[in-house]
């Protein structure tokens, strides 16, 4: 498809650019910074309650309020990561590793700048694709079977060796460990229930959220309560002079791209989602050969990729959602309540007879990145003062924070007391040396491998060859052979 | 801080979270936010529905009502966490067929069919047969011989196994003596996109979920599983006028704990069928694509009743039973 006729985003921006919806984008990014950064809530929570409000308002009140909730809640939630180690929402936990590492050392300012820098750019870059390909890459998403599912989920893998720290054997076994907590709960290929404990809360799996606060958060915590007076002081929080910026972002642009890229290109895939483009971007973020340098430029990688590649998701989630009606995230998957209640049925021909809609969309996406870039930026130099607070205090509030989030999800009881029970696993694991990010990433992918492993097969009539044959399959499984011989090759030489 | 206290503290977060609010007299219901509980994730039709009647109850009952979505195992969790709820009417459910009258069947999901007693069915969702574009199948008898051709060589997509789209295509399926390869899609929406990326040969999902798919003519339908052709398919035929004695549809309705007391049941009975046969309410309903489909309480009832016992059959013929 042709860019949008000139007049036609002269006249959406005439929409757009008016106090009344500009504040209303607002009023989302407000929210949204609040959804995204509160552990237990999301950006789709907040689409989700935000909906309803919009049933009384016009088209473009409607998208103000959720495009923008929706443009600052995917990035909102490194804030705690990077402070508290607690991320926000799924999406931001592969930028609580480095980005925590980065507070401790006193560069929280650094991390939350490059942050907020990293997630503005991934989302404008997806809303240039989403602008210029959207119908071509619908195509894409079709292209993708189970096979293929299972093949990416295999690729994102690989990531497990950059999280891994000291040993990448703890890191497998730390994985396989979140692969067998992913089998929990009914199958959903055959529709048996697996290793319930004959608890019913625990028919639909282990849930993301709470095992998120116990691995990260919680385990945290007991670490650092456990060595109590002993524990390090950290050294003061430095200020990071804003003009340093751009010649960073500068000499980190490919990895920028690159990050942003593999955002958009997973956000297209419907059933992906910001979780697994932060991880996958993570480990292809060459952070391992950057540590050799220093560690303050592997962690700035590492905080770099993550969060260009889950902002760059909402772009991307968006082209299923307007080319096909069908969503490319959870988020998205809200925003057809809300356009439907709008009268209008999302599908192939939503940019062609609403080309004025559609840049409208695309404008307030864009005011809705600038807005987040300039309060994030704000923000940055206040928010690390909570590091300052001493431990003593700090740490039961951000325990008490971990269980009203786990009571958040669902105001039911049953999360808190997971999170209770997988924290305390968690610390364990971390006491022997097992790094929590590997289980993490088992948790997300184990089911999306092991699922589409059996579809794939059952579609095809229980023939193997089809992961070689089909094409992208093909290339990723061969990818992934790559980067093991090479990472062998490298073993060897040392 | 010490280990302990910590725990300590983490024990005192769960006791608050347990704690709730002293039961209120029937007399006065509701004083409080009533909560509906979505077994679905926020987005799904089902979810659509609810905040629907939601806004409308509260405007007349005058207290908020609340939708929380507690999505998994095909509805279960949320259907499990609404039984564990306290029985005063404070918490409804938002039931759709699957999640109570097949899961129960299935294995031992935290709850019964007979836990809840019905407040009002409210719409319903055809289910459609529908397949992409370059599909060789014209008609639902295309697809039946080719099913008989050679077992397995059809495959069709669903929400997941267990569905009622699932069971209800099994029986289709044994009426006519075939049998095809089921795939779950992992929701409508997922089952869709199978279909349209040639995974399968055709999905039978609730016929809201591609409109603008059909429309487009990027999907087919072939039928759709009601008595009467749909208002936003008019061109596509039903099952019967195909000559195949398929209706099915996807029923959502609100229910509560069978425990609550019979006079809050009432008096929800009474404002929910007041709400739900509005214009108002009406028009909200067809933005979504739902068809409104009121019975009251007793009705209900016995459509629930008509599902369980058509359930159990089919389910322990595909081995899914118990």
């Amino acid at each position: 498809m042709d860019l949008i006729p000139f007049d036609t985003v002269a006249a959406g921006a005439a929409a757009v650019f008016q106090l009344k919806i500009l504040s209303w984008i607002l009023v989302g990014v407000l929210m949204g910074f609040v959804f995204g950064a509160s552990p237990g809530l999301t950006a789709t929570t907040g689409v989700a309650i935000a909906t309803p409000l919009t049933f009384g308002v016009g088209f473009d009140v409607a998208m103000a309020l959720l495009l923008g909730i929706y443009s600052a809640g995917y990035f909102a939630g490194s804030i705690p990561a990077i402070l508290i180690n607690t991320p926000g929402a799924p999406g931001n936990a592969a930028t609580a590793l480095d980005g925590y590492r980065l507070a401790r050392a006193g560069k929280a300012d650094l991390a939350i700048s490059l942050a907020v820098v990293a997630s503005v750019v991934g989302g404008l870059f997806s809303i240039g694709v989403l602008m210029v390909a959207a119908p071509n890459l619908a195509n894409v998403a079709l292209a993708f079977t189970s096979v293929e599912y299972f093949a990416l989920g295999l690729f994102g893998l690989i990531c497990v060796a950059a999280v891994s720290g000291g040993s990448v054997l703890k890191g497998i076994v730390g994985a396989a460990l979140g692969m067998g907590l992913g089998t929990v709960g009914i199958d959903e290929v055959g529709g048996t229930t697996r290793f319930t404990l004959g608890l019913p809360e625990l028919q639909g799996g282990v849930p993301l959220i709470p095992a998120l606060i116990a691995f990260f958060a919680v385990a945290e915590l007991l670490m650092q309560a456990a060595a109590g007076r002993d524990a390090a002081v950290l050294p003061p929080q430095r200020r990071h002079a804003l003009r340093r910026l751009p010649g960073l972002l500068l000499r980190h642009g490919r990895l920028l791209l690159k990050s942003a890229l593999i955002g958009t290109g997973i956000g297209v895939l419907p059933g992906t989602g910001p979780t697994i483009a932060a991880w996958i971007a993570y480990g292809q973020s060459g952070r391992r050969r950057a540590a050799a340098e220093s560690e303050e430029a592997a962690a700035s990688r590492g905080v770099i990729a993550a969060e260009s590649a889950n902002n760059a998701v909402t772009g991307g989630a968006l082209v299923p959602l307007l080319t096909l009606g069908i969503p490319g995230d959870t988020v998205t998957a809200v925003l057809i309540g809300a356009l439907l209640i709008q009268g209008i049925d999302p599908g192939p021909f939503f940019i062609i007879e609403n080309g004025d809609l559609f840049a409208r969309i695309l404008l307030i996406l864009l005011v809705a990145a600038l807005m987040t870039l300039v309060l994030g930026l704000g923000a940055r130099r206040v928010l690390p003062k909570i590091l300052a607070i001493p431990p003593r205090i700090l740490l039961p509030v951000i325990a008490v924070l971990c269980a009203a989030g786990g009571y958040a999800i669902h105001h039911a009881p049953f999360e808190v007391g997971l999170i209770a029970v997988l924290g305390i696993a968690g610390y364990v694991l971390v006491r022997f040396g097992f790094p929590m990010a590997p289980v993490v990433i088992g948790l997300v992918l184990g089911p999306i491998i092991e699922v589409n492993l059996r579809n794939g097969l059952v579609a095809n009539d229980m023939d193997l060859t089809v992961f070689v044959t089909r094409p992208i399959s093909a290339a990723l499984l061969a990818a992934i052979a790559a980067t093991l011989a090479w990472s062998a090759w490298r073993a060897r030489r040392r | 801080m010490k280990l302990s206290a910590w725990v300590g503290g983490m024990a005192v977060a769960i006791g608050l979270a347990t704690v709730t609010a002293v039961p209120s007299a029937a007399a006065g219901y509701p004083e409080k936010p009533v909560e509906i509980i979505v077994p679905f994730g926020a987005g799904d039709a089902l979810d659509g529905a609810a905040r629907v009647i939601a806004e409308r109850l509260k405007d007349s009952m005058g207290v908020p009502f609340i939708v929380k979505n507690i999505p998994g195992a095909g509805g279960g969790k949320g259907t499990a966490e609404a039984n564990k709820a306290r029985r005063d009417g404070y918490t409804l459910l938002m039931g759709s067929t699957g999640a109570l009258t097949a899961r129960p069947l299935i294995k031992d999901p935290g709850y019964k069919t007979a836990d809840f007693v019905p407040i009002a069915q409210l719409v319903e969702v055809p289910i459609g047969l529908a397949v992409a574009a370059d599909s060789p199948f014209q008609s639902v008898n295309d697809i039946v011989a080719a099913a008989r051709e050679a077992d397995g060589r059809v495959k069709y997509a669903t929400p997941g196994p267990g569905a009622t789209q699932h069971i209800n295509m099994e029986i289709f399926a044994r009426d006519q003596g075939v049998k095809m390869v089921h795939i779950g899609g992992r929701g409508g929406k997922g089952a869709v996109t199978k279909t349209l990326s040639g995974e399968v040969d055709f999905v039978f999902v609730g016929a809201s979920n591609y409109t603008s798919l059909a429309k487009a003519g990027k999907l087919r339908v072939l039928a759709v599983a009601a008595e009467r052709r749909v208002p936003y398919l008019p061109d596509v035929p039903t099952f019967r006028e195909q000559g195949f004695d398929v209706d099915v549809a996807v029923w959502f309705g609100l229910l509560t704990h069978s425990g609550a007391p019979g006079e809050v049941v009432g008096k929800l009975r009474e404002a929910v069928s007041a709400v739900a046969n509005t214009q108002a309410t009406r028009d909200l309903y067809r933005k979504f694509n739902l068809n409104e489909a009121f019975l009251d309480g007793a009705a209900f009832q016995r459509r629930i009743d008509a599902n369980v016992a058509k359930h159990a059959v089919v389910l322990k013929d595909i081995g899914l039973m118990k």
